[in-house]
């Protein structure tokens, strides 16, 4: 019975609000009045968030999450998982045995062989830990005491729609709640006037496609689905007044409004009216907030010598790496990054160098940022795709290229931050890079993880929608507590 | 045993409930005074906290036990106990354990996450204490009618009212008065045509004072097409209708001609079994029309996949499982998704149920990876009248032609001149356009080559034949001849051989020797047909996964195209001779294949042809020329790339048809018996070739080229329409479409009524079974859904889920009185919608008493009116009604308003036809919510931030939220800051003489009422301040006018119409503007 909002602020009373409020919009913020500490997770949602008892279910090591979602899938074996083996046998059929008749895309499917295909990158042991970087990531592996590899990350898809959607919100058909609106739904946001769920997409980086449902809601209030910070003039959709309207203007209009709407709410008493005139003072507000956290300009030069001169270009990777810090500073719940262009079934050699210049100093100025800043503390920063790619060669292989196909049964990734231990590499692959032989971690075993250090019980948070109780981690999920800190 | 030790203990402590209760739950016990119903109490609390563990999934269940089975929930367990004993708590093992605090023996236990309140438990208990009683889920009950007490019938003469008269009492709640006028047409309006009044209407409506005004202006409002489009809005998000396919390249597909299917059906009042019965099986019915073939498009609005490299078949499954589930939720309301990998954990829907359903959604010819933008299975041709009219024309003419053809051949046939022209020549060259002897291969290098490989081969010096690899010379049946070995060393013949249209006649001759059956997939003779993106357009000559010889002409797969198969296999490891002929008419029946120089009988496996098989470039936006590809097809990304393993040589292709003397002459060239040579072979080439046959056959080539022309732009629409032969259907474990366990029949589900014996077990039976006269569900699930239309929530507010784990109905009497009333009044949706709204319970006031609010917070039991934020589609049409702006066209593709630049591109670079979003022009940028075109991947923000989907699911019911970005939305997107400035326009170009009157009349346009004095004021005030800036700043005032498309009628008064923009939107962002009340 939720459809209105009727009920959410009943206790409060038409004498309570005209005694408690001033007029206007500088006056007292009706958000606090109405106990909504965030509006973008409306009176009902807090309503609904107290029904979801002791959330977070227990103390959580991270406050926020930025997750540097690399779309596409980025090869494990040129840039992590080191397999010599590859080059020693480069060329040579992929053995029957270590295949296991494991389904294939329809891409190589048809193939009449399939040539193992040896890095063309040399690999180094990094730090004192040890962990293989290739040398496409030079500034990540000098980070690499500070992350947690995971190599032995595995998926159901094979293709990039459902295994995005899979790996974004726990199941690969469209419907389900994004990470980030479960995330917005039962935590609500620290920030006032900031949204709880930012996007950035790097701009004019094509590649396979996004979905809107990655960041979307699915059956949960819309309020939670990611809202997207764009490079630009209108940063968020419909921010900016009209030409010709000024902030003056503007407040003066939402004076008017909002003295008409207290007015109307003496008179009938719709709470919904109040929910209202907070949306506009926040709306108002986030005027300001938006542009203020993303304008660059203040930034000292120091720090883009750290994120890489391309964060100077508003919409790069670099630069919304940097914003991404920028946001989390803010209290922003949860920030993701979308990098298109990591789906190499052709010239892989090539393309991957580009991919990792983009990429590879910008992500490691980030960690390292959030470090410097003590932030690191309490944000977990996550790298990486939605599935491994293979150790054979989509296409020809030649002396001096090859291709590599979708492949689900292993992938890497990295962590860093709050609550994850440091400087460590977790599962592992046989000698080909083909199948995980050392505690595999399935994508539902990633997201309970991550809503383990958000301090949620992710089979005990639940939305009941249909007559079923869903969760983000569907009926999987494991917690990976070895490498928690 | 220590439990019962336990119990025995505890059991001399019995208080007066027979039981000694923790404080918490005693006091809850004794709080019930009420009889405790199973399904409306019980049932609940056993479904959410227990049925994951003793419900209906066989599979998860724990000792044995089923409390959703009334049997075994009252008998003796493997442990010896009981769950439940009637009137005995003591002897119900099910009262200890819930009220137990070991952790070994509480339920639900500690692992499940779930736990039961004191309340809960007292109520269980109390049902025990007070008999137990067992009923059946009464959602699976049919309906019953129960009259409303002689009070409510006394003072009520609407059925609605007296049943909600009957739930207040005891509840201590009442009417509100009737709302008054203005509210109460600006309420009626929205919910019947999503629309405000015009203050013609308002002031009709005011001035009518007669009895019936209410009721005659309800049914003016349902006679327009409003009404019907606005019906039409809700039914789009049930059918998850949208205008991209939603998954991967979310490319075009044309769906809207069901739109407007829908619009009419909805104009004509179709009764309700009639509407869903059409878009189920409306192909079914016996000569289905046009239109009810296109009703069907309904269960095509299914996402689609394009994604290169995807299973086809695992893709096609999930579109019949869309399908089942959407069919479930729409009709049944019954949430069925859980049975696909598992017996359901609440109701009792079996995984063999969801399996047996979904059979009904599995026997039409589609593919699981179509390509990025189009549309794909089965297709209905929807001509324009004028191309209709063409079209009969073109068929008499063709007809007539074939007629004369026919009459030609025998004519000729009866002759006996060809005696004399027995043929002597071997040598068969008229209409050679292309001879491969394959005896040579020659590398080529360019200039520049810096490497020493060369950059490609050439055969037989012939530099339009190349590959990339160089294919192994062998001995062939003449010369020498290709041997193909590796996936690179394939020929392609570019520029000499023309693309074939389908009118165009042509013949091909070859010599193949294969070494292998591929299993799962081709070996590639020849051809063009090109990848999932080019619809796969062209001609293509094959072998199959069982070495039968195939050929297709394709205009797009599998909609619009002809195939034809061998009966019987090509042999391994041996040189034969393949031919076919085409005689250019689009019919399979112009086909003929050979084998060594005579026919092979061929099945017919599709014939329905009428575009071109020109090539297109992707996503068909234009024609490419293609060369022909030899031992390897185009496709990349289904995994069946084609690839021939074997030899061939002496490829000829002809542009005629070849007749069957020809080709065995043809064979005979290469084999060194001398063959026997038919009469009627001759006969047969004599015809053809004779000067009457072939002039009368080039007209009909002409005459064909003319339909097919007009044919080339008719509008395609994916459609249902059964194959002739059934698919076998499966029950998969867990949904995995590689995983099939066992086949299942087509059958609806075993707990609700049979299926008549009589009727078929097809889609027109699942739709007739859904009206027959025992079903429970569809009258309830389409009452609820009218319901909660008008009404803001349904009377059950679940309206996806009528199961046990549903939400109980709030006036379940209602529910069913409606449920018949609409079954028995002939499905009649108008006067089912008008007996709620001419209620006193549609049109009370909506005011928000403390006192009632206290009772009744979510106003369940209807004491006052219903109000809520209006339906994303409905505030935009406010904002271009009371402008004026608004477009009333009805119908035609979707529409693209003002959307913030790249917001497809930022996201999806694969669908070429929906890469930028390119903005409508002139009216179609003023067009109703309902039009705007729905990308399923980036939908529309100005919609989806209210809360419309995104359409990629059937949904029921939307969410209804509120957050700041519609704030930002309401002020300042584009089309509400035009429809603002145009609204101001028409406020200062209004009759009235002065401001004040001014601004009342822009008021009562937006919120259809008078506005009070300190309003006026208020908006005067700051009319005033605003153009005291305006007249100070012009610049910015002609910033503010100049924002949105449609033109700028007065310019000498800029700096009022900027100042009134900023009032007008004001008036657009009172709540009154956009929400119900």
């Amino acid at each position: 019975m939720n459809c209105n909002h009727h009920h959410d602020n009943s206790n409060y009373t038409r004498r309570d609000f005209l005694t408690k409020t001033s007029l206007g919009l500088g006056g007292l913020s009706l958000a606090s009045m109405l106990n909504s500490e965030n509006l973008f997770a409306s009176n009902r949602i807090q309503k609904a968030a107290v029904n979801l008892k002791g959330l977070p279910h227990f103390v959580p090591k991270a406050k926020r999450i930025i997750y540097l979602f690399q779309s596409g899938a980025p090869s494990q074996l040129d840039l992590f998982d080191h397999k010599p083996l590859l080059n020693k046998m480069n060329g040579q059929e992929l053995p029957e045995s270590v295949f296991g008749g494991q389904r294939l895309t329809g891409m190589t499917a048809g193939q009449s062989a399939f040539p193992l295909a040896g890095s063309h990158f040399k690999f180094g042991q990094k730090g004192a830990s040890g962990a293989w970087v290739s040398e496409l990531m030079p500034h990540i592996g000098a980070l690499a005491d500070d992350l947690c590899f995971i190599k032995s990350m595995h998926t159901e898809a094979i293709n990039h729609d459902p295994a995005v959607t899979f790996i974004q919100t726990g199941s690969q058909l469209p419907g389900r709640p994004s990470i980030g609106s479960w995330l917005s739904y039962g935590l609500g946001s620290d920030n006032k006037n900031l949204p709880g769920f930012v996007v950035l997409i790097t701009k004019d980086k094509y590649g396979q496609p996004l979905y809107s449902r990655s960041w979307g809601n699915g059956f949960l209030p819309s309020q939670h689905q990611g809202v997207q910070f764009r490079s630009g003039k209108n940063p968020v959709l419909y921010l900016d007044n009209p030409p010709g309207v000024t902030k003056e203007l503007r407040e003066e209009q939402l004076e008017t409004l909002s003295k008409m709407q207290k007015d109307k709410y003496a008179d009938i008493g719709d709470p919904e009216i109040l929910s209202r005139i907070s949306q506009y003072e926040m709306a108002f507000k986030m005027q300001t907030s938006v542009p203020e956290v993303m304008d660059l300009s203040e930034e000292p030069d120091y720090i883009f010598d750290m994120y890489g001169e391309e964060a100077r270009i508003p919409g790069s990777f670099a630069s919304n790496c940097l914003l991404a810090r920028r946001l989390i500073e803010k209290d922003v719940r949860f920030v993701q990054l979308y990098h298109q262009g990591w789906d190499h079934h052709g010239d892989l050699p090539k393309n991957i160098k580009i991919q990792c210049k983009e990429t590879d100093q910008p992500s490691a100025a980030l960690i390292k940022d959030l470090k410097q800043r003590g932030l690191l503390e309490d944000t977990l920063v996550i790298w990486g795709g939605e599935f491994g790619r293979t150790n054979y060669s989509q296409g020809q292989l030649t002396e001096t290229n090859y291709a590599r196909d979708h492949h689900p049964a292993c992938f890497t990734i990295f962590m860093a931050g709050a609550g994850i231990k440091k400087g460590m590499t977790y599962g592992k692959t046989d000698e080909f890079g083909y199948n995980i032989i050392e505690n595999p971690v399935h994508v539902h075993d990633f997201q309970a993880t991550l809503m383990h250090l958000l301090g949620i019980d992710h089979e005990k948070f639940t939305f009941k929608f249909q007559g079923r109780r869903y969760r983000l981690t569907d009926v999987h999920g494991k917690v990976i507590q070895d490498i928690l800190s | 045993m220590k439990y019962c030790f336990n119990f025995l203990i505890a059991s001399l402590f019995l208080s007066a409930c027979s039981m000694s209760l923790p404080e918490e739950v005693a006091v809850a016990f004794d709080q019930i005074d009420r009889k405790v119903d199973f399904n409306f109490d019980v049932q609940p609390i056993l479904s959410d906290r227990c049925y994951s563990c003793h419900g209906p999934d066989a599979k998860t269940r724990k000792a044995g036990l089923r409390l959703d089975d009334e049997k075994i929930a009252f008998s003796k367990l493997s442990s010896g106990s009981k769950a439940f004993v009637s009137g005995s708590l003591y002897r119900s093992e099910a009262a200890h354990r819930i009220l137990s605090d070991d952790p070994e023996k509480i339920m639900p236990t500690p692992d499940s996450k779930l736990s039961l309140s004191p309340k809960e438990k007292a109520i269980i208990l109390k049902w025990i204490e007070q008999g137990a009683e067992w009923k059946s889920h009464w959602a699976f009950l049919a309906p019953e009618k129960t009259a409303p007490s002689r009070t409510a019938q006394k003072q009520y003469p609407n059925e609605v009212d007296q049943f909600v008269y009957d739930k207040f009492q005891n509840l201590g709640l009442y009417f509100e008065p009737e709302a008054d006028k203005e509210t109460l047409i600006r309420r009626l309006s929205f919910d019947l045509t999503g629309l405000p009044p015009s203050l013609d209407q308002i002031n009709q409506f005011l001035n009518d004072s007669l009895p019936g005004n209410y009721e005659r202006f309800v049914d003016q409002l349902m006679g327009t097409t409003a009404f019907a489009e606005r019906l039409t809005l809700d039914w789009l998000d049930l059918a998850r209708y949208a205008d991209s396919h939603g998954l991967h390249a979310d490319g075009l597909r044309t769906m809207w001609p069901w739109r407007d299917w829908v619009i009419k059906a909805f104009k004509k009042n179709m009764p309700y079994d009639q509407f869903v019965t059409w878009q189920l099986a409306g192909d079914l019915l016996p000569n289905a029309s046009t239109d009810q073939k296109l009703a069907t498009a309904f269960n095509r609005n299914s996402p689609m996949t394009a994604e290169g490299g995807v299973i086809d078949e695992e893709w096609r499954l999930h579109y019949v499982f869309d399908r089942t589930e959407t069919f479930s939720t729409a009709f049944l309301g019954l949430t069925v998704a859980c049975a696909k990998c598992h017996d359901h954990k609440f109701d009792p829907i079996s995984q063999k149920d969801y399996y047996q359903l979904s059979g009904f959604f599995n026997n039409i010819r589609e593919l699981g990876m179509t390509g990025d933008d189009g549309d794909y299975g089965p297709l209905l041709y929807l001509p324009t009248n004028n191309q209709q009219t063409q079209l009969k024309k073109l068929n008499a003419i063709v007809e007539k032609t074939k007629i004369q053809l026919s009459l030609t051949e025998k004519e000729l046939a009866e002759m006996y001149d060809y005696i004399e022209q027995l043929p002597a020549v071997k040598k068969i060259d008229e209409g050679l356009i292309g001879y491969y002897p394959f005896d040579k291969i020659t590398p080529v290098r360019v200039a520049n080559n810096p490497s020493r490989k060369p950059n490609y081969f050439i055969a037989d010096n012939n530099k339009n034949t190349k590959s990339t690899y160089s294919p192994k010379l062998v001995q062939g049946v003449q010369g020498n001849a290709f041997e193909f070995q590796s996936d690179y060393d394939r020929i392609s013949i570019d520029k000499e051989i023309p693309d074939f249209e389908w009118t165009d006649p042509f013949s091909i001759s070859l010599w193949a020797q294969t070494k292998q059956k591929k299993k799962n997939a081709r070996q590639f003779f020849l051809g063009t047909t090109g990848g999932k993106n080019n619809w796969w357009r062209g001609w293509d000559f094959y072998l199959d996964d069982k070495n039968r010889i195939n050929l297709r002409l394709i205009n797009m797969a599998p909609g619009n195209m002809i195939h034809i198969r061998s009966k019987d296999s090509l042999p391994i490891n041996q040189w034969t001779q393949l031919a076919f002929t085409y005689e250019g008419t689009g019919e399979a029946e112009g086909v003929k294949l050979y084998q060594n120089g005579a026919p092979l009988i061929f099945e017919i496996l599709i014939d329905k042809l009428s575009k071109s098989i020109k090539p297109v470039s992707a996503s068909g936006l234009k024609l490419e020329k293609r060369p022909i590809l030899i031992g390897k097809t185009y496709e990349g990304s289904t995994g069946d790339n084609g690839l021939f393993m074997g030899k061939m040589d002496e490829i000829k292709i002809y542009g005629r048809p070849l007749t069957g003397l020809e080709v065995k002459q043809l064979f005979s060239q290469y084999s060194e018996q001398e063959s026997q040579i038919d009469q009627t072979l001759i006969q047969n080439h004599w015809i053809k070739s004779h000067p009457k046959y072939t002039t009368l056959k080039n007209n009909l080539r002409q005459k064909l080229n003319q339909w097919r022309e007009v044919m080339e732009p008719v509008l395609e629409v994916m459609v249902m329409e059964e194959m002739s032969q059934a698919r076998t259907t499966y029950l998969y474990n867990r949904g995995n479409y590689n995983e099939p366990t066992e086949t299942v029949e087509t059958k609806t589900p075993e707990v609700l009524p049979q299926m008549s014996a009589d009727l078929p077990k097809n889609r027109l039976g699942l739709a007739q079974w859904l009206f027959q006269k025992d079903h429970p569900l569809t009258a309830r699930v389409a009452v609820n859904r009218y319901w909660q239309l008008l009404m803001g929530n349904g009377l059950i507010t679940t309206p996806t889920d009528f199961g046990v784990q549903g939400a109980l109905p709030s006036h379940p009497e209602l529910l069913d009185w409606l449920a018949l009333y609409f079954s028995e009044n002939d499905w009649n949706i108008r006067s089912l919608i008008k007996k709620i709204v001419t209620s006193h319970t549609y049109k009370q006031k909506s005011l928000f008493g403390d006192e009632k609010n206290k009772i009744d917070p979510n106003n369940t039991y209807l004491a006052r009116g219903s109000s809520y934020r209006l339906p994303a589609e409905m505030i935009r049409n406010n904002a271009l009604a009371v402008s004026g702006l608004l477009s009333e066209k009805v119908g035609g593709p979707s529409v693209k308003p003002y959307q913030p630049e790249g917001l497809w591109k930022e996201k999806n670079t694969f669908s070429l036809r929906l890469l930028e979003y390119k903005e409508s022009e002139g009216e179609d940028l003023y067009r109703r919510g309902m039009y705007t075109f729905i990308k399923r991947g980036s939908p529309p923000p100005s919609l989806v931030t209210f809360d419309a989907t995104s359409r990629e699911i059937c949904t029921i019911k939307r969410e209804n939220t509120s957050s700041p970005l519609q704030s930002l939305i309401l002020l300042n997107d584009k089309q509400f800051v035009e429809a603002s400035r145009v609204f101001a326009q028409r406020i200062l170009g209004s009759q009235e003489e002065n401001l004040q009157e001014q601004i009342k009349f822009g008021f009562r346009l937006a919120t259809s009422r008078w506005p009070k004095e300190s309003e006026l004021t208020a908006l005067i005030e700051l009319y005033q301040r605003q153009l005291n800036y305006y007249e100070k700043n012009k610049p910015a005032a002609n910033q503010i006018i100049q924002v949105g498309a449609s033109e700028m009628k007065s310019s000498n008064e800029i700096p009022k119409i900027a100042a009134m923009t900023l009032v007008a939107n004001t008036l657009l962002n009172l709540n009154e503007s956009y929400f119900k009340y």
